[in-house]
């Protein structure tokens, strides 16, 4: 019955509420109790907050019942990545440097979580200040995938969100993405996750990895669950300079209104000739693209500058930004940081300022070609990953040089971008697609997300643990 | 000279570094550097305005 219960979609669980068939807090035990049975195996949660989880769910089983209804998030659970703070709650970032980090109030988007009533459930792994990789010398271990718990990667940096959600262990996590940092963790562990426009969702509280390029969103197992958190999260925020004050549409409003006539764009070239996909991956979103087509859609290739420009760009901002963001104790406590994290901070301190400055004005190149795509198409796919979930890298963390990756360029227009569950591979490790938009139209992805979901199985199936 | 300053920069911060991960770490600093070039590509003599924030730039009326 407790795995049942956390397997239950945060729609379902609303309508099993309100109907007083469910209460908050029979979830929230559930949950808990399926985290300390399963979280030693996947180190998904750094830390879990139970005394805090059951008092919210309390509180909002007490207003449910009175008839006062915050809506869709009010009595869900959920967890934050490390790198997002949250009040009186140690907060560190997956790092040594912050394990005494106590921060004095919550991030903008645990406030507003709180406000719609949902249940926190504690703080999760990532890649060190979303932006190291794993090493033995960290301070906590790292999340495990938990379609292959023994040696799978999460992907990252918002690992322990994709675990947990993957898991059953949270209905729905807050990641943060610069480079893919949402969609990657939720192609590899199979579950939606969606970067939002930059913008759209306020950062003040989320420790940075690059100023002009982080964004923070939901990963959660279906694409209606993240439209639910993107909701109830995002908003004009005055205290976050990159917040764009624009309204808040009901962004499941269009859920429903399927995908006939829909212009999609494939970026073919991304994962066939920049870059290779595996074939099993391409094989899933060519049949992923069959589904849409089968349900009305119109799609046709779309073609933007190669991977390898909008990989030049992220590289020589997000490195810059990085050193910016965290040279002080970089310099004063590097040996705080794991291995990984050493030489890449190091690299940020050695880019030119004038090619940092020249890489912004390449950006906007690259940005006006992106918006321009979209008075052509709806939305934009292309693959998320290359690769399923490899086995968790065990070198320690020395210098490594970087590969382009195909969710960067979304970051790089600063576009919303979601990433869905194509099915699974031989070996039963997810494979996954990735859909973006118009500038704050997540509504447009979220839609064509929604209705290539309700038309195939795959969310019928979950990881054995 | 990029390895005298990285070698520098890894002494300010007292770190050791061993002469194969700073081979390794010259390598990365000159596929940064390349990158630099590269992207000029991108760039016309004088587009300004460069770049602005996203956010603001789209939530202007």
């Amino acid at each position: 019955m407790s795995r049942e219960l956390c397997f239950l979609t945060i729609a379902e669980a609303g309508r099993r509420f309100r109907s007083g068939d469910l209460s908050p807090v029979a979830l929230t035990e559930a949950f808990l109790a399926r985290i300390a049975e399963i979280n030693p195996r996947i180190d998904a949660y750094l830390l879990v907050t139970a005394d805090a989880a059951l008092a919210a769910a309390r509180t909002a089983e007490t207003e449910l019942a009175a008839g006062r209804d915050r809506g869709p998030l009010h009595g869900i659970p959920v967890a934050f990545k490390d790198n997002i703070e949250t009040a009186g709650i140690r907060t560190t970032a997956h790092s040594r440097v912050l394990l005494d980090h106590l921060p004095a109030a919550d991030a903008a988007v645990v406030e507003k979580l709180k406000a719609a009533g949902a249940v926190p459930l504690g703080k999760l792994a990532c890649l060190e200040f979303a932006h190291g990789a794993p090493s033995p010398d960290q301070a906590f271990p790292p999340a495990r995938n938990p379609w292959n718990p023994d040696h799978g990667f999460t992907g990252g940096s918002s690992t322990g969100s994709g675990a947990a959600v993957a898991a059953g262990l949270a209905m729905a996590a807050l990641g943060t993405d610069t480079g893919g940092s949402i969609r990657n963790p939720a192609a590899l562990c199979g579950t939606a996750g969606l970067m939002p426009t930059y913008g759209r969702v306020s950062r003040r509280g989320v420790i940075p990895y690059a100023f002009s390029l982080d964004a923070c969103g939901p990963l959660a197992w279906t694409v209606e669950d993240c439209a639910l958190v993107l909701g109830a999260i995002a908003g004009f925020d005055a205290a976050d300079p990159g917040s764009a004050d624009l309204p808040v549409p009901d962004f499941t409003a269009g859920l429903g209104r399927g995908v006939a006539g829909a212009r999609i764009g494939v970026l073919r070239h991304f994962f066939e000739d920049d870059m290779v996909a595996d074939r099993e991956m391409a094989a899933s979103i060519d049949a992923a693209l069959e589904v849409l087509a089968g349900l009305g859609a119109r799609v046709s290739e779309a073609r933007v500058h190669p991977l390898m420009d909008y990989h030049d760009v992220k590289t020589l901002i997000g490195e810059a930004e990085f050193f910016a963001a965290h040279e002080a104790d970089w310099l004063a406590r590097a040996g705080d940081f794991g291995a990984s994290l050493q030489y890449r901070t190091a690299e940020g301190a050695m880019i030119p300022a004038v090619d940092y400055l020249q890489a912004q004005r390449a950006r906007r190149h690259l940005a006006t070609e992106m918006d321009a795509m979209f008075d052509d198409f709806d939305v934009l796919v292309t693959a998320t990953v290359l690769d399923p979930a490899p086995p968790m890298a065990r070198d320690g963390g020395g210098p490594r040089a970087r590969k382009p990756n195909l969710t960067q360029p979304f970051n790089v227009a600063g576009v919303p971008a979601l990433s869905v569950c194509t099915g699974f591979n031989a070996a039963g490790l997810p494979l996954a697609m990735q859909i973006a938009g118009r500038a704050f139209d997540e509504a447009a992805i979220l839609g064509v997300g929604h209705a290539y979901e309700s038309a195939t199985p795959h969310r019928d199936r979950r990881p054995q643990l | 000279m990029i390895r005298a300053r990285l070698a520098d920069l890894f002494a300010a911060a007292d770190l050791a570094i061993g002469d194969d991960d700073l081979d390794r770490m010259v390598a990365l600093v000159e596929e940064n550097l390349a990158a630099g070039e590269r992207v000029r590509r991108l760039v016309e003599r004088y587009d300004e305005p460069a770049f602005g924030l996203p956010g603001r730039r789209r939530a202007a009326p």
